[in-house]
């Protein structure tokens, strides 16, 4: 059996989720209706919504359905529920002009009007980022850096050599092929004269300083 | 639309009844832009309708535009027109250069008649300004 007396000794409180009415009406219980409208829109001073989500949201207008409202950028939702804006003095003076003929509306009144709604345009929601350049850039740079670590610690040992470069074992190679007498047509074979015991004219291209070395003892051996 | 009716579309008012049409008080005989006066909606319903005009699978025409456009105007919200320009201009999807011009030769008159000034003079038919994507931060 578990023993549970230790924590019963120990009394936690139990963590209840607070519900919304309590959570949003309890900041304004103590204080009047009247502390958080601001009368600066004319018509505005109370809209439906003002008091119980100013926390939430500010002193911005609820113009939507929704039952806590945000703002959101989006081509499926084009029209949010709330204006992404505060309410200033400045805009109470340009709702005003709203009201009347939109034809004395200058360019940037509409313009102001537009980002006092909304935060962006859709077609810059519709903009690319041009992250696919950072991680190009990002994947170069690291490959760049694994190149280097390859070159110069992976060739810097000679521990990390492999015998068969070396040129023992190459010529001990060669001769057994030599006797052998693998790819006579188009290979080594075709490239050794064995009536004369000694490599054509053609093998100096595969050959260097060194390798030449080898060459000469293996046609004296023959 | 001569074109349209040779791809095989139909207008946007003979795709049938939809969900806001029962919420308002009706006229009970009349054409569907009739039954519905969009002019005469509250500016919470005219977001509604943007956002289903969005989800909906069509460019809306361009009656029904003009009734939104209006019933902008009586709400006296400039940027709700705009925004549903936008709407109806991305609606368009590839063939946004056949259907905008005709849509915007239809409405010319009543935008000029409000007031409205088009998405090329406000600049918005390009993005204006630039917004730091949050999770490049």
């Amino acid at each position: 059996m578990l023993r549970c007396a230790p924590r019963a000794l120990k009394k936690q409180p139990i963590w209840v989720a607070p519900s919304r009415n309590i959570a949003l009406t309890s900041v304004n219980r103590d204080a009047p209706a009247t502390t958080g409208s601001k009368a600066v829109l004319p018509g505005h001073e109370y809209y439906p919504g003002k008091e119980e989500y100013s926390p939430v949201i500010g002193h911005r207008e609820i113009v939507g359905h929704g039952e806590i409202p945000y703002y959101t950028d989006s081509f499926t939702v084009p029209c949010p529920a709330i204006r992404f804006r505060e309410v200033d003095e400045a805009l109470g003076k340009l709702r005003e002009k709203e009201k009347g003929d939109w034809k004395l509306l200058s360019l940037e009144d509409k313009k102001t009007l537009y980002r006092a709604s909304f935060n962006s345009t859709l077609e810059e929601v519709r903009a690319p980022s041009g992250d696919w350049k950072r991680c190009i850039g990002d994947n170069a740079i690291l490959m760049a850096l694994m190149f280097l670590g390859v070159s110069v610690i992976g060739f810097a040992d000679p521990q990390y050599e492999p015998k068969t470069v070396t040129n023992e074992w190459v010529d001990a190679q060669t001769e057994y092929l030599i006797k052998r007498r693998v790819q006579p047509v188009d290979g080594i074979a075709s490239w050794y004269d064995y009536e004369n015991n000694k490599f054509k004219p053609t093998w100096s291209i595969f050959t260097t300083k060194e390798t030449s070395k080898s060459v000469k003892t293996l046609s004296e051996k023959e | 639309m001569f074109k349209a009716a040779a791809a095989g579309l139909r207008p946007y008012s003979e795709t049938g009844p939809r969900p806001h049409t029962s919420l308002y008080p009706v006229v009970s005989e009349g054409t569907w832009l009739e039954k519905n006066n969009y002019a005469q909606f509250d500016g919470w319903e005219l977001r509604q309708l943007i956002n289903f005009v969005a989800a909906d699978d069509g460019v809306p025409e361009p009656e029904i535009i003009i009734e939104v456009l209006k019933g902008c105007r009586n709400n006296n919200d400039y940027a709700l027109a705009t925004r549903f320009l936008e709407v109806v201009r991305l609606k368009g999807g590839n063939k946004m250069s056949e259907t905008w011009p005709y849509i915007m030769q239809e409405i010319g008159p009543t935008m000029q008649e409000l007031g409205i000034s088009t998405l090329k003079e406000m600049g918005y038919e390009e993005p204006e300004l630039w917004l730091e994507n949050v999770d490049d931060m």
